[in-house]
C-alpha cells in the first residue's frame, strides 16, 4: 500500500493552492475533448475560408490597408476582430456559471483550492488556447493562404505584432465573461452583456462622446484596426487603446477574483 | 465530564478533553439568511477517530454547518477548528486535512474515474506518479469500481457515482472525511455498501457524516448529535442516547403468574413506575426505577422470589434511536 511519506506534499501555503492542479484540469477540458480540434476547424473555414472567397474571386485585392477596397490583410483582422469575440463569448459562458449551477465548483473548493487560483487557472487556459486556436493558428493559415495564391506573405514580425493585438483583444472578452460569470447566476446576462457591448460599440463611441469625449477610447473597438496597421507595417499612431483594453482585463479580473471570494455554495 | 441538560437529553460538554483530542469543535456558530436562521449557537466537538453521526430532519441546518466547516460559506457568529485549524482564518489548510463528499457529488463529466481521483489526489500530492497510480488503483478496489475505472462518469448510476464520491473525498487519506447524507437516494444494496465502507474507514479516519436514516446512524456512529431547526438538541455517544434520558428502565417477561412478583417488586422505594402488558400466556413488565444499582441487583432476584415464578426475558430496555429522535425533535417543535 502506498503510503504519505512516499509522496511529495503539493506547497499550498499560497494565495495560489491548487493552481497548477486546476490549470491541469482546466486544460484538458480543452485537449482531452477535442474542443480545440472543433474550433480550429470552425474558425479555419468562417476566418479564412472567407480570405480564401475573396482572394479567389477578387485578383484585385491589394495586400495593405490602403486603397478603395480592403487589402486581405485589413479584411483578415477586421473579420478576426468582430467575429472571434462571438466565439470567445459561446467558449466561456459556461466557465463559472456552470459549475457554481451544477456543483463542481463547490466540489473543487472543498479541496485546498483557493478561489483566486480557481478564476486564475480559467483566465490562463482559456486565454492560452483562445488565443493558439483563434489568433495565431488563424495567423499562420492565413500567411500560408496569402502564398497560395501568389501574394506576398506577411512579414512574421508584423503578423506577430497583429496577431499579439488581437490576442489582448480577446483577453478583453475573455476578462469580461470571467467577470460576469462571477457576479451573475445564470448565463443570460454573462452572454448578452458583451453581445450588447460588442454590437453596440459605435452607437456607444459616438452617442458617449458627445457627453464624455474619451469614452471612445475605453472600448476594445480600435483594437483590430490598430491589428491591420502592424501587420501591413504601418507605424502604431496610439498605444492607448492598447493600454485601455490592458488595464480593462486587469480589472476585470480582480473583480471577478474579488466577487469569486464572496460567493457562497 | 459534566452535562447540560438541554430539554431531557444531554448535551455532552467534555471539559476534559483537550482540543488535540476532538476533531471538530464550534463555538457559537451561527448562519443567517436575511431573516432567516439557518444555525444558531452550535457547539459541536466531534471526537477524533469516531464516526459521529449528525441527525436531523431535513431543513435542520446539516448541510449548512458542514459547508461553514469547510469555508464554503462564511459564518454570520461564532467559529470553529478542524483539527487544530481555524474554519474561517485558515480555510485552505482545513481543507488540506479533510475529504469531503457532497449531498449531491458532482463532478467532470468528460473524466473518467481513475482520472477524476487522479485530478482530485493532485491537489495534496505531487509525485512521484507510481506511488499516485498505486494510491489511486488501491482506492478504486477499495470502493469496488475497478472495473469501471476508465469508463466516463456520465454512464454511471447513482450507487456508482456515490461510491466514486467516497473514493475522491478519502484518496489522499485525510484525518477527517464529512460527508453529507452519504446514503441518501441509493436503494439497499447501495446503502449496504457505503455503510461497509465507511465502517473501514474508521481506524484511520474521523468521519462526520450527516443524515437522516436513523438505521445507518444506530449500526455504524458511536457518536451522534442531533439538530433541529438550526439548534443543536442532543449531542451524546449513541450509548447514552439509547440508554434513554427519562429514568431506566427494565423489562421483564414473566410465564404464568405475575401477581406475587408484581406485588414483591411495587413495594421498594426505588421502583418509579410498573406498566403491565398482559398476555394469555405471558406477561410483560416495564419496570421504571430511580436507583439503578438495586435494580441491578435486587429486580430480578425479587421477581423470582422463593419460587414459582418463571421469568423468561428480562434486562434494560434499550430504546430505538428512532424513539429517541423522534421525542427530542417533537419535544423541540413543542409536540407537534
Amino acid at each position: 500500500m502506498a503510503s504519505e511519506k512516499e509522496f511529495g506534499a503539493v506547497d499550498g501555503s499560497s494565495i495560489l493552492s491548487g493552481f497548477w492542479n486546476m490549470l491541469r484540469q482546466e486544460d484538458r477540458r480543452w485537449r482531452n475533448t477535442r474542443r480545440w480540434l472543433v474550433q480550429s476547424a470552425v474558425w479555419l473555414l468562417l476566418l479564412n475560408g472567407i480570405v480564401v472567397m475573396v482572394l479567389y474571386f477578387d485578383s484585385n485585392v491589394q495586400v495593405g490597408v490602403e486603397g478603395a477596397t480592403p487589402g486581405p490583410v485589413e479584411l483578415f483582422f477586421i473579420l478576426m476582430g468582430s467575429m472571434t469575440p462571438f466565439g470567445v463569448m459561446i467558449l466561456t459562458q459556461n466557465d463559472i456559471v456552470m459549475e457554481k449551477q451544477s456543483g463542481t465548483a463547490e466540489w473543487v473548493l472543498s479541496a485546498p483550492l483557493s478561489r483566486e487560483s480557481f478564476i486564475l487557472s480559467k483566465l490562463v487556459a482559456d486565454s492560452a488556447w483562445i488565443v493558439a486556436v483563434l489568433v495565431l493558428l488563424q495567423g499562420a493559415a492565413f500567411d500560408v493562404i496569402l502564398i497560395a495564391f501568389g501574394r506576398q506573405a506577411v512579414p512574421v514580425v508584423n503578423l506577430l505584432g497583429g496577431l499579439a493585438i488581437q490576442g489582448l483583444h480577446l483577453i478583453f472578452w475573455i476578462t469580461l465573461s470571467l467577470v460576469l460569470g462571477a457576479f451573475f447566476k445564470g448565463r443570460g446576462p454573462v452572454l448578452g452583456i458583451p453581445i450588447v457591448l460588442l454590437a453596440f460599440q459605435d452607437l456607444i463611441a459616438e452617442f458617449g462622446r458627445i457627453y464624455v469625449p474619451w469614452i471612445p477610447l475605453l472600448l476594445p473597438k480600435r483594437l483590430p484596426e490598430l491589428a491591420a496597421l502592424v501587420a501591413a507595417g504601418e507605424p502604431l499612431y496610439s498605444a492607448v487603446p492598447l493600454m485601455v483594453a490592458t488595464a480593462w482585463s486587469i480589472v476585470f479580473t480582480l473583480a471577478a477574483i474579488w466577487r469569486f471570494k464572496r460567493e457562497e455554495f | 465530564m459534566a452535562t447540560l441538560e438541554k430539554g431531557s437529553y444531554a448535551l455532552d460538554v467534555r471539559e476534559e478533553t483537550h482540543s488535540s483530542s476532538l476533531a471538530i469543535t464550534t463555538q457559537g456558530l451561527s448562519k443567517t439568511y436575511g431573516s432567516v436562521t439557518a444555525l444558531r449557537d452550535l457547539d459541536l466537538h466531534v471526537p477524533k477517530n469516531s464516526i459521529f453521526g449528525f441527525l436531523g430532519p431535513n431543513g435542520a441546518g446539516k448541510t449548512t454547518t458542514i459547508k461553514l466547516l469547510l469555508g464554503l460559506i462564511k459564518p454570520t457568529a461564532g467559529g470553529g477548528t478542524l483539527l487544530g485549524h481555524d474554519i474561517t482564518m485558515n480555510s485552505v489548510e482545513v481543507r488540506r486535512r479533510v475529504g469531503y463528499l457532497a449531498q449531491v457529488p458532482s463532478y467532470y463529466t468528460h473524466m473518467t474515474a481513475r482520472e477524476t481521483l487522479r485530478f482530485k489526489i493532485g491537489f495534496y500530492y505531487s509525485g512521484p506518479r507510481n506511488a499516485l497510480e498505486e494510491r489511486i488503483e488501491e482506492t478504486l478496489e477499495m470502493v469496488e469500481l475497478e472495473d469501471k475505472a476508465d469508463r466516463p462518469i456520465k454512464g454511471f448510476s447513482g450507487g456508482e457515482r456515490q461510491r466514486l464520491g467516497i473514493a475522491q473525498a478519502q484518496v489522499h487519506r485525510p484525518d477527517l472525511l464529512i460527508l453529507d447524507e452519504p446514503a441518501a437516494n441509493l436503494d439497499p444494496m447501495g446503502r449496504r455498501d457505503v455503510l461497509n465502507i465507511m465502517e473501514g474507514l474508521r481506524e484511520h479516519s474521523t468521519v462526520f457524516y450527516s443524515t437522516h436514516i436513523l438505521d445507518d446512524v444506530q449500526r455504524v456512529s458511536d457518536t451522534v448529535a442531533i439538530l433541529n431547526r438550526g439548534e443543536l438538541l442532543a449531542q451524546a455517544p449513541i450509548e447514552e442516547l439509547l440508554a434513554g434520558a427519562g429514568g431506566v428502565v427494565y423489562h421483564m417477561t414473566i410465564k404464568g403468574s405475575h401477581e406475587d412478583a408484581l406485588s414483591r417488586i411495587s413495594g421498594q422505594d426505588w421502583i418509579s413506575g410498573i406498566s403491565v402488558v398482559r398476555g394469555d400466556i405471558r406477561t410483560t413488565l416495564q419496570i421504571g426505577v430511580t436507583d439503578e444499582e438495586a435494580a441491578e441487583d435486587e429486580l430480578l432476584r425479587l421477581a423470582l422470589g422463593e419460587g414459582g415464578t418463571i421469568v423468561t426475558e428480562f434486562g434494560r430496555k434499550r430504546y430505538e434511536l428512532e424513539d429517541v429522535f423522534v421525542d427530542i425533535v417533537e419535544g423541540s417543535n413543542g409536540g407537534q
